[in-house]
C-alpha cells in the first residue's frame, strides 16, 4: 500500500507537470486558453479509480469526486461561487486551475485578474494592496494585468482611471487581447456610456465584438431608446433580457425600453440661433444627427438672410454705431456659431459625416479636422518625446495614454474622405508610433503595447498606401508578437560577467538536465523490484523535478546595452530596466568562485527573480558588482 | 470660449434686459442689480437662460455692462440673446443608475468624462 501510494503520487504529479507544460506551450503558440488535450478531465479520470483501487474509504472517494469536479469545472466554480463571494486570496490561490486567460501572460496575471474581479465584489484596501504587490513584480502587465489594475482602481473608487484603462484596452484589435479582457472592457464602457444617457455611444460599443449577454441586452435597449430605423423589436428585446444576467435588476430597464419615451421634436432649422441652443442643451450625451443638421441649416439660412441683415442694419442705426458694419457683425456671429458647432462635434466625438452638405458644413468640417489634427499632433509628439527620452509611465498609465492617441487616430480615420487625408494622418503618427512601439516592445518589454502601436501603424500605412514602410512595420510587428526574445549568439555592450564562462556553465548545467531524468527513470525501475524504499523514491523524484524546472534557466549572461540590462539564459533573452536590477557578489560564501547574484524587481513569466552569473574569480565578481552599482550607463538618444 | 458661455454669460440674460434696452436702461438695470446683490436679495441671485437658470454675481453684472458699452459686441450679443429662455425640452434622467451599474458590473460606472 505504501509503495503503491508512493508510486501513484509521483506519477500523478509528473503527469500534472507534463500536461501543465503542454498547456503552457499551446498557449505560447497562440492557441486558446485551454489546450486541445483535456488534461484536467484526464487527471481526474486517472486519480479517482486510483483512490478506489488503493482501498480508500467511500468518504475519501466522495471527497475526491468533489475535488475532481471542482478541478474539471474550475472556471465555472470561480465565476459562479468564489468571485461573487469576493474571496480574493482563495481565488488568487486556486485560479490557476481555470487556465491562463491570456496566452503568453505571466502566471501571476491570470490569478490577479480573477482575484481583482472578486475584489470588486467586496472592496478592501488590504486585499487591493495584496493584488497590487503581485502585479508589481510582473515585468509586463499586458492587457490582462492592465484590466486587473483597472478593477483594483474601481475597487478604490477611482472610476475615471479605470475608464481610461478600459478605453485603452478597448482600442485593441480582436485577437491581440483575450476574450475575457475584451468583454470586461466592453461591458464597462457600454455601462458607462449608458449611465451618461449616451445611447448612441453605448450602442456603438455594444455592437463591437466580442458581445456578451449584458452587451446584447444594452445594445437592444440602446437601439430602442434612440428611436432610429433598424431598432430591436419587443420580442428581440425580451429574448436579450431573458438571456442577460441580473434579470430582476434589469426589469426596469426592460420596461422602459419596451415603451420608449415619445420621439423628441427636432430642433428648429429656421434662420436664427435657436437650433444652436438645442445643440448646447443636448451636449455632450444626447445629440442626434437631426439636431446637428438643423443647426447647420439654420446657419446656412442666417448666412444669406436678408431680413436678418436688414434688422442688423436697423440696430446699427438705432445704436448710433455708424462705424460698425452690419455685414461684419453677421459674419462674426456666424463664424462664432461655426466655431461652437465644431467644438461640440470634437468634444462629443461625433463623426463629421453627420454634417449635411452646404457652405456651413464645409467650414465646420475644416475646423473639426483642424482641431482633431492638432490634438493628434500633441498626443503623438508627447508619445514620441517620452519614447525618445525614456520618460516612461507606469504601465496602466501607458494604456490610458495609448487609448487617447488611438481614439484620436480612429476619429480622423473615420472622417477621412480621401487618400490625401489618410496620408496626412499617417505622416503625423508614423515616426511617433515607430519610436513608441520600439521603446515599449523592445526596450521596456511591454510587448502588448508595442504590438498595439505597430498594428495601428500598419493599418494606417495600408490606408495611406505607404508601400515603402510595409516591410519594416511588418518586421517590427513580427518581432513584437514573439512572446520573448530569442537568445543572441553575441551580446554587444558592457559585460558584467565572464561571458565565456557563463556559456560553459550553461552548457554544463543544461547537460545535467538529462542526469536527473535518467536517475528518476532508474529509480522507477528499481522501485518495481522493491530494492529501494518509497521515501527514497519520492525524494529522488522531487530533486529531479526541482532541478529540471528551476536550475538551468537561472544561469544568465549580464550585459548592459543602450536598450537596458540584457539577461540571457540558455534559451531566452530579457531586457530589464536598470532600476529593476540589483547585482551583488556571492564570492564571500563560495571561496574563490566568482559568482554573481542578480535580483530582479520585475520579471517576465518565464524568468525567475533570482538569477546567477559567473565571473573569472571572486575579485572580478566583486569588481563587477561594484562597477554595476557605480556606473549607470547614460541613455543614448536616437 | 466654452460653447455654452454665449448663453450662460450673455449680458442681456445676466442683466435680465430686452435686446432693445437703451444704454441708460442698461446702466440703471446694472446699478439696481448690484444694489440688490449687495443686500443679498434672493431674486437677484439667479437669472434665466435658454439652458436653464444660472447664478448671478456682481462680477458677471459688471462684465455684462462693459460688454454692452461696445456697439459691435453688443450687436453680437443681441443675436445670441434672441433665443428665448429654456427653448429645448428638458432631458429625461438616465435609465441606467449607478446602483444598477453596480449590480451588473460590481462597481458604478464613471461619471461624465
Amino acid at each position: 500500500m505504501a509503495v503503491g501510494l508512493a508510486t501513484a503520487v509521483p506519477i500523478v504529479l509528473l503527469l500534472l507537470l507534463v500536461v501543465r507544460r503542454l498547456n503552457d506551450l499551446n498557449i505560447q503558440k497562440g492557441k486558446r486558453r485551454t489546450s486541445s488535450f483535456p488534461w484536467r478531465r484526464a487527471l481526474v479520470l486517472i486519480c479517482l479509480p486510483l483512490l478506489k483501487g488503493l482501498g480508500c474509504s467511500d468518504g475519501w472517494v466522495a471527497l475526491g469526486v468533489l475535488v475532481g469536479l471542482s478541478v474539471v469545472f474550475a472556471e465555472a466554480v470561480l465565476r459562479a461561487v468564489l468571485v461573487p463571494l469576493g474571496m480574493v486570496r482563495v481565488v488568487y490561490a486556486l485560479s490557476w486551475l481555470a487556465g491562463h486567460p491570456e496566452r503568453g501572460a505571466s502566471s501571476r496575471l491570470g490569478p490577479a485578474f480573477w482575484a481583482a474581479q472578486a475584489l470588486l465584489r467586496r472592496p478592501n484596501e488590504e486585499r487591493a494592496r495584496f493584488l497590487q504587490r503581485r502585479l508589481s513584480v510582473c515585468a509586463e502587465l499586458g492587457p490582462l494585468g492592465a484590466a486587473a489594475s483597472a478593477l483594483i482602481a474601481l475597487s478604490r473608487g477611482e472610476a475615471e482611471r479605470a475608464l481610461g484603462i478600459f478605453d485603452g484596452l478597448g482600442t485593441l484589435r480582436p485577437g491581440s487581447v483575450s476574450r475575457d479582457v475584451a468583454a470586461l472592457a466592453r461591458e464597462y464602457r457600454v455601462l458607462e456610456a449608458a449611465g451618461r444617457g449616451n445611447w448612441a455611444q453605448a450602442s456603438d460599443f455594444a455592437d463591437e465584438r466580442p458581445r456578451t449577454r449584458l452587451t446584447r441586452l444594452l445594445s437592444a435597449v440602446a437601439s430602442r431608446m434612440r428611436d432610429e430605423p433598424g431598432r430591436a423589436s419587443r420580442f428581440q428585446l425580451g429574448i436579450a433580457w431573458l438571456m442577460a444576467p441580473a434579470r430582476r435588476a434589469t426589469r426596469a430597464l426592460l420596461r422602459a425600453a419596451q415603451t420608449p419615451p415619445p420621439a423628441e421634436p427636432a430642433a428648429p432649422n429656421w434662420a436664427d440661433l435657436e437650433a444652436q441652443a438645442w445643440l448646447v442643451q443636448r451636449f455632450p450625451n444626447a445629440i442626434r444627427r437631426a439636431d446637428v443638421a438643423a443647426a447647420v441649416r439654420s446657419l446656412d439660412a442666417l448666412r444669406v438672410s436678408t431680413p436678418w441683415l436688414a434688422e442688423l442694419e436697423q440696430r446699427v442705426q438705432a445704436l448710433g454705431a455708424n462705424h460698425t458694419d452690419a455685414e461684419q457683425v453677421r459674419s462674426h456671429v456666424v463664424a462664432s456659431a461655426e466655431a461652437d458647432l465644431a467644438e461640440i462635434i470634437i468634444e462629443a466625438r461625433l463623426p463629421s459625416a453627420w454634417l449635411p452638405a452646404g457652405s456651413t458644413s464645409t467650414a465646420v468640417r475644416a475646423r473639426v479636422r483642424e482641431g482633431r489634427v492638432d490634438r493628434l499632433e500633441i498626443l503623438a509628439k508627447e508619445l514620441h518625446r517620452r519614447a525618445r527620452l525614456g520618460h516612461d509611465l507606469p504601465e496602466p498609465d501607458e494604456w490610458i495614454a495609448w487609448g487617447d492617441l488611438s481614439r484620436a487616430c480612429a476619429e480622423l480615420q473615420r472622417d477621412a474622405a480621401s487618400a490625401a487625408d489618410h496620408e496626412v494622418l499617417f505622416r503625423i503618427v508614423h515616426r511617433p508610433l515607430w519610436s513608441y512601439g520600439y521603446r515599449q516592445a523592445f526596450q521596456r518589454g511591454q510587448r502588448a503595447l508595442g504590438r498595439a502601436a505597430f498594428q495601428l501603424q500598419q493599418e494606417l500605412a495600408e490606408a495611406a498606401r505607404a508601400f515603402d514602410t510595409y516591410a519594416t512595420i511588418d518586421g517590427n510587428l513580427t518581432a513584437a508578437r514573439q512572446s520573448w526574445s530569442a537568445r543572441l549568439k553575441h551580446l554587444e555592450g558592457t559585460a558584467f560577467c565572464n561571458s565565456l564562462r557563463v556559456r560553459h556553465a550553461q552548457r554544463i548545467v543544461g547537460g545535467f538536465t538529462v542526469a536527473p531524468i535518467l536517475l528518476f527513470l532508474g529509480l522507477t525501475i528499481a522501485s518495481r523490484e522493491q530494492s529501494y524504499s518509497a521515501g527514497f523514491f519520492v525524494a529522488g523524484f522531487v530533486v529531479a523535478a526541482a532541478y529540471v524546472f528551476f536550475v538551468p534557466r537561472r544561469v544568465v549572461e549580464v550585459v548592459e546595452t543602450d536598450d537596458g540590462v540584457v539577461l540571457q539564459n540558455e534559451s531566452q533573452r530579457y531586457v530589464a530596466q536598470r532600476s529593476d536590477v540589483t547585482v551583488s557578489a556571492l564570492s564571500g560564501r563560495l571561496g574563490a568562485l566568482g559568482v554573481l547574484r542578480i535580483q530582479l524587481a520585475r520579471t517576465p513569466w518565464w524568468l525567475p527573480r533570482n538569477l546567477f552569473s559567473i565571473e573569472s574569480n571572486a575579485a572580478a565578481a566583486r569588481a563587477s558588482a561594484a562597477r554595476f552599482l557605480a556606473e549607470p550607463r547614460q541613455a543614448i538618444e536616437s | 470660449m466654452p460653447v455654452a458661455d454665449r448663453f450662460w454669460n450673455n449680458p442681456f440674460f445676466v442683466l435680465a434686459l430686452p435686446v432693445t434696452a437703451t444704454s441708460a436702461e442698461v446702466e440703471r438695470g446694472a446699478q439696481r442689480l448690484l444694489a440688490e446683490l449687495s443686500i443679498g436679495r434672493e431674486s437677484a441671485r439667479s437669472y434665466a437662460t435658454p439652458l436653464g437658470p444660472a447664478v448671478r454675481t456682481a462680477d458677471l453684472v459688471r462684465t455684462a455692462v462693459v460688454e454692452l458699452r461696445d456697439p459691435a459686441r453688443r450687436l453680437a450679443h443681441e443675436c445670441w440673446a434672441k433665443v428665448g429662455p429654456s427653448a429645448p425640452p428638458p432631458r429625461p434622467a438616465p435609465l441606467l443608475t449607478p446602483a444598477l451599474s453596480r449590480q451588473l458590473f460590481g462597481a458604478p460606472a464613471a461619471r461624465a468624462r
